[in-house]
């Protein structure tokens, strides 16, 4: 398999050599333009085909509206209340509807992911190089990685109180292992060849540091963002739900306590597509990272 | 910019991978721990308990520092000098009666044996529900996944929601699973089959969308029929991939049950967990949330351990 593997990266190879001078090779490309070329129209049939089984089920009533919403009743929901609801503010969690709680959320998710990279990278970019420090990141990190840190959770609302600050040390605490292990592993799997062929053409130090390895190993550091990122929305609605002082997950939780089922539906929809929306543009951003090619994803 | 450079200069080199001479600066840098891609099992050990150590000793000394309580007794930070004796014996209160140790609800004594078991039986409710949902999620998640990446039309059918579902916060629909399957047993296990399922599907699409194209070709070119093919070329060579998918499951099972415990369960160690912090008890919430992390870890590494023999077969396989 590696052999064939090897095979094929030639070809490949030699092809990008012959046509290297065309103009619009695939690498110059909007990255938004390459990730709308690369979806499939059938891919959006499928979403059509699920949404179109929920209507069809509340439709007919072979469930009850209490167990599943219809999607109108849905949409009209979330349209009524986002920007501005009474029930929203009536239930002290802020002056604006929903979308003001997607914002909280959205930047308690993002904000800490930012944490987590800066904390995160460093570490294991080194850990690859020092053993020193890898043999007490590794042990902690792994164990951190392993374990169900959302037990933490109720410690932190002991010790903050009911703030965003809890909430976001624990989505730092989730998102660090992640990245860890891939900036690490990013180091680890950098072809030694790119490095050594960039001495041979004469780069120095500094160069080298900033164009092969900080280059060379940016894609795979972002492939660890993604799925530390596609985590963050679950554990940032569960701890919410715990105590926050607004947020999606308070709402749900609110949305719960007065059992309205379709204002639950529409809370966690509505964080879905803005989940969904920023790990898109994270893709688009990795495979403009990736447009010279070490990682085949 | 030099991307293309080094691409043409990697050919060349590939050909004649001997060391250049004159080791500048910049090459220390690179060659001489080119080679080292893993740890030390030793010095990971030896690290491990030096963390462990470390972070003990900073609890106690953040203990002795911040003296301030949640209510009159019960500290901000318990020291171990706590955590090993009063929260075993007033963990007791969680025992349920049974095996010659009464309840401390029927007037029972506060003892250890009391506190150990009541460890032991929330802990066994917890472990059970992991359980119960890894077994039921694992298996319907892979089918559903098995069944959709079938033809390439499910594939490309499903990929979309398969990529909306990988998102999905379903950490936020626990109150929605127990007004539908309700807090007992029932309703956690579903919840955490549910998680653990939407983990194996889109692991298992994933996994057939990255299988090697020359496997299924070979096999078709040697006459092997579809099912055939999927059966004896693509099952076998998913597995390797479906060892991170396990293991992600598993800490995803073990997330979902603590959350549903957090929120509604009745019994088990996230139970406790909450039960107690509305009593201001940081020093049982603490003792409880060592025994997750314990197990967490046991069940972690027992799980990696049985795993390791999917991806024997490959020839790089990375451990």
């Amino acid at each position: 398999m590696a052999a064939v593997k090897a095979g094929e990266s030639t070809t490949a190879a030699s092809e990008k050599a012959t046509h290297g001078a065309a103009p619009k090779s695939p690498g110059r490309q909007n990255p938004v333009l390459r990730v709308v070329k690369a979806s499939d129209p059938l891919a959006l049939a499928g979403m059509i085909i699920i949404l179109a089984a929920w209507y069809v089920v509340t439709e007919q009533g072979w469930v009850r509206p209490v167990f599943l919403p219809a999607p109108e009743q849905v949409f009209r929901f979330a349209e009524a209340h986002f920007l501005e609801s009474r029930l929203v503010q009536t239930q002290n969690l802020g002056d604006g509807g929903i979308l003001e709680n997607l914002i909280y959320t959205t930047t308690s998710v993002w904000l800490a992911v930012l944490l987590a990279i800066i904390v995160a990278v460093p570490i294991g970019l080194a850990s690859a190089r020092v053993q020193f420090l890898r043999m007490f990141s590794d042990p902690s990190l792994l164990t951190l990685g392993a374990v169900p840190v959302l037990i933490l959770m109720p410690f932190f609302l002991v010790w903050f109180g009911v703030s965003r600050n809890g909430q976001l040390l624990l989505l730092v605490l989730v998102a660090v292992p992640i990245i860890y292990v891939y900036a690490q592993r990013a180091v680890t799997n950098l072809d030694p060849v790119y490095a050594q062929s960039a001495l041979v053409l004469g780069v120095g130090r500094v160069r080298l540091i900033k164009d092969v390895y900080l280059r060379g190993t940016l894609p795979e550091i972002l492939g660890g963002v993604r799925i530390a990122l596609a985590g963050s929305w679950s554990i940032a609605a569960i701890a919410e739900l715990m105590g926050a002082p607004q947020g999606m997950g308070r709402l749900i939780s609110t949305f719960a306590a007065n059992t309205n089922i379709t204002g639950i539906f529409a809370t966690i929809l509505i964080l879905a597509i803005v989940a969904t929306l920023t790990d898109i543009t994270l893709k688009a951003v990795f495979m403009f990272a990736n447009r010279w090619g070490s990682v085949n994803k | 910019m030099t991307a293309p450079v080094a691409e043409r200069a990697k050919e060349k080199l590939s050909s004649d991978p001997a060391p250049v001479a004159g080791a500048s600066k910049a090459e220390k840098l690179v060659k001489p721990k080119a080679n080292r891609p893993k740890l030390n099992s030793r010095l990971y050990t030896l690290g491990s308990v030096l963390v462990v150590v470390v972070l003990a000793g900073l609890w106690q000394l953040v203990g002795i520092i911040d003296t301030r309580e949640v209510r009159p007794g019960q500290p901000f930070f318990p020291g171990w000098q706590i955590v090993l004796t009063d929260t075993v014996t007033g963990l007791a209160d969680y025992w349920r009666g049974g095996l010659g140790v009464e309840s401390v609800s029927a007037g029972g004594e506060r003892t250890y044996i009391g506190g150990l078991l009541a460890i032991v039986s929330h802990g066994w409710d917890t472990m059970m529900r992991i359980i119960a949902g890894l077994l039921i999620g694992a298996v319907i998640g892979s089918l559903v996944a098995l069944v959709v990446s079938g033809s390439v039309w499910g594939r490309r059918l499903f990929a979309m929601p398969t990529a909306f579902l990988r998102t999905f916060p379903l950490l936020g629909l626990i109150p929605m699973f127990q007004l539908w399957f309700g807090t007992a047993f029932a309703g956690a296990v579903t919840f955490i089959a549910v998680a653990v399922g939407v983990i194996f599907f889109t692991g298992v699409v994933n996994a057939v969308a990255n299988v090697d194209a020359i496997y299924v070709q070979n096999a078709k070119t040697l006459g092997a029929r579809p099912i055939r093919t999927y059966v004896t070329v693509v099952l076998p060579s998913i597995l390797p991939e479906m060892r991170s998918t396990i293991q992600l499951s598993l800490a995803m099972a073990w997330t979902a049950a603590i959350a549903s415990e957090f929120v509604g369960a009745q019994s088990g160690l996230g139970y406790i967990v909450t039960h107690a912090r509305y009593f201001g008890f940081v020093d049982r919430m603490f003792l409880i949330g060592i025994v997750v992390v314990i197990m967490a870890s046991l069940t972690y590494y027992l799980v990696s351990r049985v795993t390791k023999r999917l991806v024997v077969w490959m020839p790089d396989a990375q451990g």
